[in-house]
């Protein structure tokens, strides 16, 4: 497990990296059009957006959720984690929970699955 | 010297500004201050929705300026060839002040409708827009949309007919842009899908592309297809379908497999998939000459390729900026779709 990580986190520094130097290439692109030097305007941004996504991608794909009980230790899949993220976000905004779970239904995810989600909350 | 100045005459055009156009200038940065100061009053981190609205139509205005072109406008008023930021945020303004207003005042609609009131406001907004760049001698049109627009001008504002449909595409793009990254800025709770509805998604996605392509068919020639699937002018349903698919697909793929994912990761995978399946079949396209970009389009080209492929610079970068809109504008309807209640 530790080696895929490191080898995705190597891979997501390379892509950034590489769209970095794709941004920085269109930053000179731009400032060799002209005299205007108003390219940074938009260049220095553009850097910052493709460092905030990439970060955001990486938070994403490693920033799974362990759920530990006394005698268990559950690895959440990419569905159970955006379920249990909406069932979180709409708790603290005040949702019933009849209202996440229908409108979890009308989403298309199945009562056994929602309930089991509900299950592993209780857990922690 | 790697990077040589830029000498083609997308870069050595008439910059000098004759004083109505400074006076025009002057006029854009009092009213975008105006704008944020009225904006400030009644909305929330307007300074990030008025960034979001500026990356949006420079995005836009990045890889279409060889078909409309921005003349005179003084050396301090350009970003990139004749891409001028004054116009950008003078554009973000008029397009945030109606956006906001309806948003908040009509907020009791469905969004479709404050959607489509938003659209003919700031289509209405964008003609006076128009026919002030265009009569103030800022505007001109390049050879290739001369051709599209055919000599029809609407009477006194010489303004091309035309307007009258790449405004509003122009419009419901970046309105669709800064609605998707509203969400974000808004910190709105998104409920996870399970499984992303085919057929909408797939007529969205078709919609989006079909239109876009449409509005800059005269930067690009499609060429060598066969004769029957071409639709109008040069726009073939193989290539614009091919288009389609390939969005399509990668919007369902991040969906799929990522489900956790929130809105900012989604959009930059979307994109960044997109862009790796879109690379190599246009560096094939090109080479192969199913693609032939126009001379506007070419002239602007630095001379620069990615490296081992035929693809020059400038349509790398793009690739993703045009995919940019394009997902936002998919991401922010399938959002309406699976949020109605």
């Amino acid at each position: 497990m530790k080696i895929i990580k490191s080898i995705a986190n190597i891979v997501i520094l390379l892509a950034a990296l590489a769209a970095t130097g794709f941004v920085a290439f269109f930053g000179i692109l731009v400032m060799t059009c002209g005299k205007s030097s108003a390219g940074v305007l938009f260049f220095i941004p553009l850097i910052i957006l493709i460092i905030f996504f990439i970060s955001n991608i990486r938070k994403a794909i490693f920033g799974k959720k362990e759920v530990v009980s006394e005698n268990k230790k559950i690895t959440l899949d990419n569905n159970q984690q955006a379920v249990l993220d909406y069932i979180n976000q709409a708790k603290n905004r005040g949702m019933a929970d009849m209202e996440i779970t229908n409108a979890l239904l009308g989403a298309g995810w199945k009562e056994d699955f929602i309930a089991d989600i509900y299950k592993i909350m209780s857990l922690k | 010297m790697i990077f040589q100045p830029c000498s083609s005459s997308m870069c050595l055009f008439d910059k000098t500004a004759t004083l109505p156009i400074i006076f025009f200038e002057a006029f854009i940065i009092v009213g975008v201050a105006l704008s944020l100061l009225f904006l400030l009053k009644i909305e929330k981190r307007i300074l990030a929705r008025f960034f979001i609205v500026s990356m949006g139509i420079f995005i836009f205005e990045f890889f279409t300026h060889p078909l409309w072109w921005n003349y005179k406008m003084g050396n301090w008023a350009y970003v990139y060839r004749d891409v001028s930021w004054l116009l950008t945020i003078g554009w973000a303004a008029l397009i945030l002040v109606p956006t906001i207003v309806i948003d908040k005042y009509l907020k009791g609609l469905k969004e479709w409708k404050k959607f489509l009131i938003t659209l003919i406001s700031i289509t209405l907004l964008g003609l006076i827009g128009e026919t002030a760049v265009v009569n103030l001698g800022i505007r001109s049109y390049s050879p290739e949309a001369q051709e599209v627009i055919a000599g029809l001008y609407i009477p006194f504002l010489n303004i091309p007919w035309a307007a009258f449909y790449y405004i509003p595409v122009f419009m419901a793009l970046i309105v669709s842009f800064y609605k998707y990254w509203s969400l974000v800025i808004d910190k709105q709770l998104i409920i996870p899908v399970k499984n992303l509805k085919l057929l909408s998604s797939f007529a969205i996605s078709a919609l989006g592309v079909f239109l876009f392509e449409i509005m800059i068919e005269a930067m690009v020639t499609n060429d060598r297809l066969p004769s029957w699937s071409y639709i109008y002018r040069d726009v073939s349903f193989i290539m614009t379908g091919g288009w389609v698919a390939i969005i399509w697909a990668s919007v369902f793929l991040v969906d799929k497999l990522f489900a956790n994912f929130n809105l900012t990761a989604k959009f930059a995978s979307y994109v960044i998939v997109a862009t790796i399946i879109t690379l190599p079949i246009e560096a094939f396209l090109i080479a192969n000459k199913f693609r032939l970009y126009g001379p506007s389009a070419t002239d602007n080209f630095s001379g620069y390729h990615i490296p081992f492929t035929t693809i020059p610079a400038e349509v790398a970068f793009a690739i993703p900026f045009y995919l940019s809109l394009i997902v936002s504008f998919i991401g922010y309807w399938m959002f309406v779709i699976y949020n109605k209640k």
